[in-house]
């Protein structure tokens, strides 16, 4: 999956499935060896295979995260696998964005989930756009430029329905309940073409900060550059751990693209507004 | 030794030793650079401060900045000499 | 075995020149596993040996190695705070394991993953250490499965002490030796043996005391309490000291006068072993004489230890990795906006469902 590859073992189906469905486009490797991170995910050997079901989340023998209800496998996949890179990708600057490409030149949507970035990610990939990653912005440290990871956008509550309203062609499944949250959750198919351009970096172009608020007018403020450095240090995931070297990155980045905070709500001016960026 | 980025009206500060950021005031900025070439007293800073950005010294303003400078110890910014 | 390669590795990184894909995907894992990529990481690059390698290899190491200095720089940055915390103790501050190793520049800490800071104060300083430390933002750790008065009265420290702010942790000591009844060591001994470090306001263990104090944390009354990760210290530590012939000569009366003669003569024979340490035959000779361990008790003892060091294999049921990067990928995180003049800020990312190390 773009720079890594994944080994993993498990028994349960509805992983497989999910696999089958959005995962279809990925290269599959004869080899287990030499794949990044070797994860398992099973049911407990103890009481809890059975009442009130649990699965367990393996990074080779470390289990870094308390027992997930067994509804929940796919979503404790696809964060276990987030958790995994963003623990061990250190020799790459990792920000929590969605990335998208069109005309050469990439657009980070930077934010917290309520941002509304996911849904964003989602609708602008119907679009056209390439998609890089919907939770990963990695940015290659000798040339600055961005790694595509184009796995499954993550969907959660009304931004499903949403996204099935605006943007019908898109393939969206591994449904299921966060029963913690009372949240439903829903994964989007990333598009064969993303996947098939996954080994082509894209420069960065733009830091787009969105900020959903229902009824909102459409407004695009411009960033300070000291404030989008300290914004893109807020959200990255592992800034602390490069130091002075993620400082000079997080530089580069600023230097190199507009930095602009969007307000905007529901409608899609706001996609429109996406087409003049670049 | 730090790492500073300059933009506009703010400067962002990378603290190597901490790998803390930090967005710099002008006053801020303006201590670092005095207390950068030798130690000072704190009404020295003061006086100094007010030069170099053309303030008016104010009992409020005296008192900002000593918390400034309190603050800027506790980061690791500067350091508070022996008394 | 793979963890007998990642030693092999350890000892003579060229070896890694001649590993294939499969050797290098088990070697990485377990290392990790033993808490000591960071360490093969770091001798790799060193050595020029990381130019060569295919990007998915050599990413996981540039990873490694990075995550390591990060580490590095939390420590270096803790030991500046403690110091500015305690600016008004006159008492000497002795830094001991990890945080030694790094303020001294010492080979051993390369690559290490550690940030917790262990200091060694004395008694009669405790309080006034105590003090201010609390008063500088650090708390007791909470922890249900300890109880205080037992910390202060059995054991040889405070209740460790977290940042508030940062996360970090430091254990302050004012003895270093287990108080199991046998024997009571007065540490006024480390004191006097202590020497100033190369970090302004601390003082570290002489080197026979940095040795001991390894050799006492891997083996306590004939039982493994340490890991794979402090044999190879132990390694390092004994490379560096051993150069100078004094050290030899005074490490076996060293352990005579603090009584931890047995532990060493395991510890010795264990580290010749794994990892091919030159100790010289006489030292060996008078250790094992003097520690009234028989040659057969020792032979049992010592593959009894081997087989407990080695089990972080891929196979066996292993010790859980110590991913300590813990610290630092959930280090606290604030924006502060006073009301004219400084904004700090410290990082964090918290993972949902993330337990606690």
């Amino acid at each position: 999956m773009g720079p890594f590859r994944i080994h993993l073992q498990t028994s349960l189906p509805a992983i497989a499935r999910f696999f089958r469905t959005h995962y279809a486009a990925f290269p599959l490797y004869e080899e287990a060896s030499l794949a990044d991170f070797h994860i398992r995910i099973e049911r407990p050997r103890n009481l809890r295979r059975w009442i009130r079901p649990q699965l367990l989340f393996f990074l080779d023998d470390y289990r870094p995260f308390h027992p997930y209800p067994l509804q929940m496998a796919v979503p404790l996949f696809e964060w276990g696998l987030n958790w995994c890179i963003a623990g061990h990708a250190h020799w790459a600057l990792l920000i929590h964005a969605a990335v998208l490409e069109k005309h050469g030149k990439a657009c980070l949507l930077i934010g917290k989930p309520e941002s509304g970035k996911s849904t964003l990610c989602a609708l602008l990939m119907d679009r056209g756009w390439r998609l890089l990653s919907d939770e990963f912005a990695i940015v290659d440290p000798g040339s600055g430029a961005l790694l595509p990871i184009p796995r499954p956008v993550s969907l959660k509550g009304a931004s499903i329905q949403v996204v099935r309203n605006l943007a019908p062609r898109l393939s969206v499944g591994g449904f299921c309940r966060n029963p913690a949250l009372d949240e439903e959750m829903a994964y989007v198919v990333p598009p064969p073409d993303a996947v098939r351009r996954m080994h082509e970096p894209a420069e960065a172009g733009i830091l787009v900060f969105p900020r959903f608020q229902s009824g909102r007018e459409l407004e695009a403020a411009a960033v300070p550059p000291s404030r989008a450095v300290y914004a893109l240090a807020e959200n990255s995931f592992n800034y602390n751990i490069l130091g002075p070297e993620g400082f000079r990155l997080l530089g580069l980045l600023v230097d190199k693209c507009r930095a602009l905070e969007l307000s905007y709500g529901e409608g899609t001016g706001v996609l429109d507004w996406f087409d003049t960026i670049f | 030794m730090k790492t500073n980025r300059y933009d506009g009206d703010q400067t962002v500060l990378f603290h190597t030793l901490s790998g803390d950021l930090h967005i710099l005031s002008p006053i801020a900025e303006a201590v670092l650079d005095i207390l950068g070439k030798t130690p000072a007293a704190a009404p020295d800073i003061i006086d100094q401060v007010c030069n170099q950005l053309d303030l008016q010294r104010t009992k409020d303003l005296e008192n900002q900045l000593l918390w400034l400078l309190q603050e800027m110890d506790e980061s690791g910014l500067i350091e508070r000499a022996a008394p | 075995m793979t963890v007998e390669t990642l030693l092999a590795a350890l000892s003579s990184p060229r070896v890694i020149r001649s590993f294939g894909e499969g050797e290098w995907d088990r070697i990485l894992r377990v290392a990790r596993r033993n808490n000591l990529l960071g360490r093969l990481a770091c001798l790799a690059e060193e050595e020029g040996l990381a130019g060569g390698l295919p990007d998915r290899i050599r990413r996981h190491l540039s990873a490694a190695v990075r995550l390591a200095d990060a580490h590095r720089r939390a420590v270096l940055w803790e030991l500046d705070r403690i110091r500015w915390a305690l600016r008004d103790v006159s008492g000497p501050v002795v830094l001991l394991k990890g945080a030694a190793y790094v303020a001294e520049e010492l080979d051993v800490a390369r690559g290490r993953l550690s940030a917790d800071v262990d200091i060694l104060v004395r008694r009669g300083d405790l309080p006034a250490v105590e003090r201010a430390l609390l008063e500088k933002g650090w708390e007791p750790v909470k922890d249900s499965a300890y109880d205080q008065n037992y910390y202060r009265k059995w054991m040889h420290e405070l209740p460790p002490l977290r940042h508030r702010d940062r996360g970090s942790v430091v254990d302050v000591h004012h003895n270093i030796l287990p108080l199991t009844g046998r024997i009571r060591i007065d540490s006024d001994l480390f004191f006097q043996s202590a020497r100033r470090s190369k970090l302004d306001g601390y003082h570290v263990l002489s080197g026979e005391d940095m040795v001991l104090h390894n050799v006492v944390h891997l083996f306590q009354d004939g039982v493994v309490t340490g890991s794979l990760r402090d044999v190879v210290d132990l390694d390092a530590l004994l490379r560096r000291w051993g150069q100078s012939a004094p050290f030899w000569k005074g490490l076996p009366a060293r352990a005579g006068r603090l009584g931890v003669m047995r532990p060493l003569a395991y510890a010795l024979r264990v580290v010749r072993r794994l990892m091919g340490t030159p100790v010289p035959r006489p030292v060996l000779d008078v250790v094992e004489r003097e520690s009234g361990a028989g040659a057969v008790v020792r032979r049992f003892m010592v593959g009894a230890m081997e087989r407990a060091l080695m089990s972080g294999d891929l196979c066996g049921a292993g010790p859980l990795a110590v991913l300590s990067q813990g610290f630092l990928f959930v280090r606290s995180h604030w924006l502060r906006m006073p009301p004219v003049l400084l904004v700090r800020h410290a990082l964090s990312k918290s993972t949902r469902g993330l337990r606690k190390p």
